[in-house]
């Protein structure tokens, strides 16, 4: 069943009861006045009794379910509230007051004196029953087993007065009544110590509480008052069945009394606990700026506000220390200016000293310490603390305040810790830039890779004369070998392989040079050796002194069936002659470009290579990746082994060619190359 | 790396220890820009007790040419293992600097100059 069905069932079934007792009451008066009647309604004591119990257990369920489900309002509130359902009570009571003072009369009718009983009756438990649950929730808070228990009990000796009501006016209980009375009031007054709830309060709060409670017992009173003097103004008896109401009222007096004595000791120490409230709240400040990875003057920020809250300091900056000069330097200062700062340390800051002992700096009286006895400032001692972390120094936190010994060891403490705590916060605020920074570098080196990867041919021509195949790996992201192929006419290919010198990035800008150099000159009617001479100049004027490029450069002549080829201290060229079924190494050749950036240049190019090519002879260039490269014994590849691999292979495709010579290379070394690395096969058909 | 240096009356020998690589040559250059700043203007590099150079170190020879010789000077080599010296054959630097076999070579070169 849904909660406010449940409620709402409640709250009729109550007011049937109130009905019914109205009804009673009614009848008593009826009875009173003509006896007859007594017979007729055949009213019985018993009934009316159960009809009051009744009344009573609906209301306390009632209530109790109302007060358990409002969990989330604050004690104020809470008070606050019981308060207001007090005062429609008292209201009402002295309305009844009033009225019974101005005319005597209106209450000699019987049927209106039973109406303003039973309201009367109705208002004074709703609020004490709802005082009782109130309180419930304070005594167990923070709940416990042994305080439950405890409770438990209590509610036990309240359930068990309502039984109580039934056989209140039979002769000889009224020792049980009256034992029953007294070990419920110990119980209560047990049960009533458990204030900590008060504890929780602030200042501002604890007084209000206490106005509250106050305001409440008086409401308690005037109640208390109304139901002794009321009834018998009325010409009614104070009822013998009401125990239960009774019991209710004793323990909201002594737990509102008990209150407002805790209440009003507590205040002055309330202070000390709200210091320690606001020290949490600062930590937790200090822990989410670690968490939420602030920059450098945020952090700061949160640290000086802080700890100038914990420490009661009047003012206080923060000396960050310069990456570039070592030197500190005033960044952020809260009620305090530069030149008051100045004024102080007339003979240099202390940071430095602070951040190279890492220990905090308890100066208690400025006058009488070294070095800042001429300071002319207010203040009068100050706390220096080092922001240091386990990597990294930062600076330090300068508090001031200006009285003498102006600062308790607890803040001394409390500003070390939070100096620590920024320490780390900074120092993850850096780990989390540098990882960022680290993952664009990446990034960038990613799209270098991709852009250098579009230098090279994608894609190897077709002819009907030559099979082409490459093959090629960088030893990082980007590299510095270079290939290409031109094909200016029908019948002339000219390539180019070369190296960069180094490797890594600087090679790999100097190669996208290179193959620019490439695609002008290729386009050019040059001949090998005027290609050669151009591409040296181009070489000199574009790259930084020291680096230099080797290149081979390769114009093959289909219809001549001719190659003709200048080696510029790039690696010989391998040339298979099926023919005569042997390999020729052309190791003539001239320097390297970039290396003589004279006209003298032209004096070392000797020659040029003449080849003549047949079908099913097999050019072969490559890099200085696969020769040089070198196993575990430090072992190179070199000459004979590619040689080998090369006779071993001259009859397959290209491909196959370059693809045995790349596996070759990586079972020698059992692994990947160090060094970037391309292999170009030329197969003549 | 660990480089030495010997100073003789008509030059100046400086002996690397270990490969010339894109790290080591570094090295390398400032020692021998070191000894040019000096005023020294001939430099003998033994190469040896190098197994092995990078085209990042054969840089370092080029561009410390170009300086020598801008000052009238003489760079000379000597002591090379057979890939070292393939790798400045194959460049064609044999055809730029002086190559000796040994220091002997080197000295007698200088002494007659």
């Amino acid at each position: 069943m849904k909660p406010k069905i449940l409620n709402g069932i409640l709250i009729t079934i109550s007011l049937l009861f109130w009905l019914l007792i109205l009804i009673f009451q009614m009848a008593e008066h009826v009875a009173a006045q003509f006896p007859v009647a007594q017979m007729v309604v055949g009213i019985d004591e018993l009934w009316y009794r159960f009809a009051l119990v009744a009344f009573f257990a609906v209301n306390s369920l009632l209530i109790s379910r109302i007060f358990s489900n409002i969990r989330k309002l604050h004690v104020t509130t809470l008070l606050w509230r019981l308060f207001l359902i007090g005062m429609i009570g008292v209201t009402f009571i002295m309305i009844i007051t009033f009225a019974n003072k101005a005319s005597a009369k209106l209450l000699t009718y019987p049927y209106l004196k039973a109406i303003y009983y039973t309201i009367g009756l109705y208002a004074i438990l709703i609020y004490f029953l709802s005082a009782l649950f109130i309180y419930r929730r304070f005594i167990l808070y923070p709940r416990t087993r042994r305080k439950l228990y405890a409770w438990r009990v209590f509610m036990g000796l309240v359930l068990f007065s309502l039984l109580l009501t039934f056989f209140a006016n039979t002769p000889g209980i009224v020792i049980l009544v009256l034992g029953c009375y007294a070990v419920y009031i110990i119980v209560s007054l047990l049960i009533s110590a458990n204030v900590r709830w008060i504890s929780y309060l602030n200042f501002n709060q604890k007084l209000r509480a206490l106005g509250l409670s106050v305001m409440m017992l008086i409401v308690d009173i005037t109640y208390i008052i109304a139901a002794v003097r009321l009834p018998a103004q009325m010409g009614l008896q104070l009822d013998v069945t009401l125990i239960f109401l009774n019991f209710i009222v004793i323990f909201s007096l002594i737990y509102t009394t008990f209150s407002i004595l805790v209440l009003f000791f507590n205040l002055p120490t309330s202070s000390v606990f709200e210091r320690q409230g606001v020290e949490m709240a600062s930590f937790s400040k200090i822990n989410q700026a670690i968490q939420s990875n602030l920059d450098f003057t945020e952090i700061m920020n949160t640290l000086l506000d802080v700890t100038m809250m914990s420490s009661n300091a009047k003012a206080g900056w923060v000396e960050n220390i310069t990456e570039e000069t070592h030197k500190s330097e005033i960044t952020i200062c809260k009620k305090i200016t530069k030149q008051d700062i100045e004024e102080i340390f007339q003979h240099g800051s202390l940071t430095e000293k602070i951040v190279q002992d890492q220990r905090a700096l308890y100066i208690r009286n400025l006058k009488k310490y070294k070095g800042l006895r001429s300071s002319s400032s207010r203040f009068r001692s100050m706390l220096v603390v080092p922001i240091v972390s386990s990597s990294q120094t930062y600076g330090a936190l300068y508090l001031v305040n200006e009285l003498e010994n102006g600062f308790e060891e607890v803040g001394l403490e409390s500003a070390r810790k939070y100096a620590e705590q920024a320490g780390i916060a900074l120092e993850n605020a850096s780990l989390l830039k540098n990882s960022i920074e680290v993952e664009r570098y990446q990034e960038q080196l990613k799209i270098a890779t991709e852009v250098q990867s579009k230098l090279l041919p994608s894609q190897m021509p077709y002819s009907e004369n030559i099979d082409f195949a490459a093959k090629y790996d960088n030893a990082y992201e980007v590299g510095g070998d270079y290939f290409d192929l031109a094909q200016p006419s029908e019948d002339i290919f000219r390539i180019a392989i070369g190296d960069v010198s180094g490797k890594g990035t600087t090679a790999a800008f100097y190669m996208a040079e290179v193959k620019g150099i490439f695609h002008a000159l290729s386009q050019l009617e040059l001949s090998v050796k005027d290609f050669i001479l151009a591409a040296n100049k181009a070489v000199s004027a574009c790259l930084q002194k020291g680096f230099f490029v080797t290149l081979t450069y390769l114009e093959v002549n289909l219809k001549k069936r001719k190659i003709e080829f200048i080696r510029a201290g790039h690696c010989p060229a391998f040339f298979y002659n099926k023919e005569e079924d042997r390999i020729c190494r052309f190791k003539e050749g001239t320097l390297g470009l970039g290396i003589n950036r004279t006209d003298k240049f032209a004096n070392f190019i000797n020659k040029t290579e003449n080849l003549a090519y047949k079908p099913g002879d097999v050019l072969a260039l490559y890099t200085d990746g696969i020769i040089e490269a070198r196993n575990m014994d430090k072992e190179e590849y070199g000459y004979d082994r590619f040689e080998e691999i090369l006779l071993q292979n001259k009859d397959k495709s290209a491909e196959e060619i370059a693809e045995s010579i790349v596996s070759s290379v990586k079972s020698f070394v059992h692994g990947e190359l160090q060094d970037d690395y391309t292999v170009l096969i030329l197969k003549f058909k | 790396m660990e480089i030495k240096t010997v100073k003789h009356p008509q030059y100046t020998t400086v002996i690397p220890v270990g490969d010339i690589d894109a790290n080591s040559s570094v090295d390398l250059d400032q020692a021998v820009g070191e000894l040019l700043e000096g005023g020294e203007s001939n430099i003998h590099i033994s190469c040896k007790e190098v197994p092995y150079i990078s085209s990042a170190g054969l840089g370092v020879f080029i561009s410390k040419l170009d300086e020598i010789t801008a000052l009238e000077g003489d760079l000379v080599l000597s002591g090379m293992r057979e890939n070292v010296f393939e790798a400045f054959n194959l460049l064609g630097l044999h055809q730029l600097v002086r190559i000796f076999e040994n220091e002997v070579d080197v000295e007698k070169y200088f002494s007659q100059e």
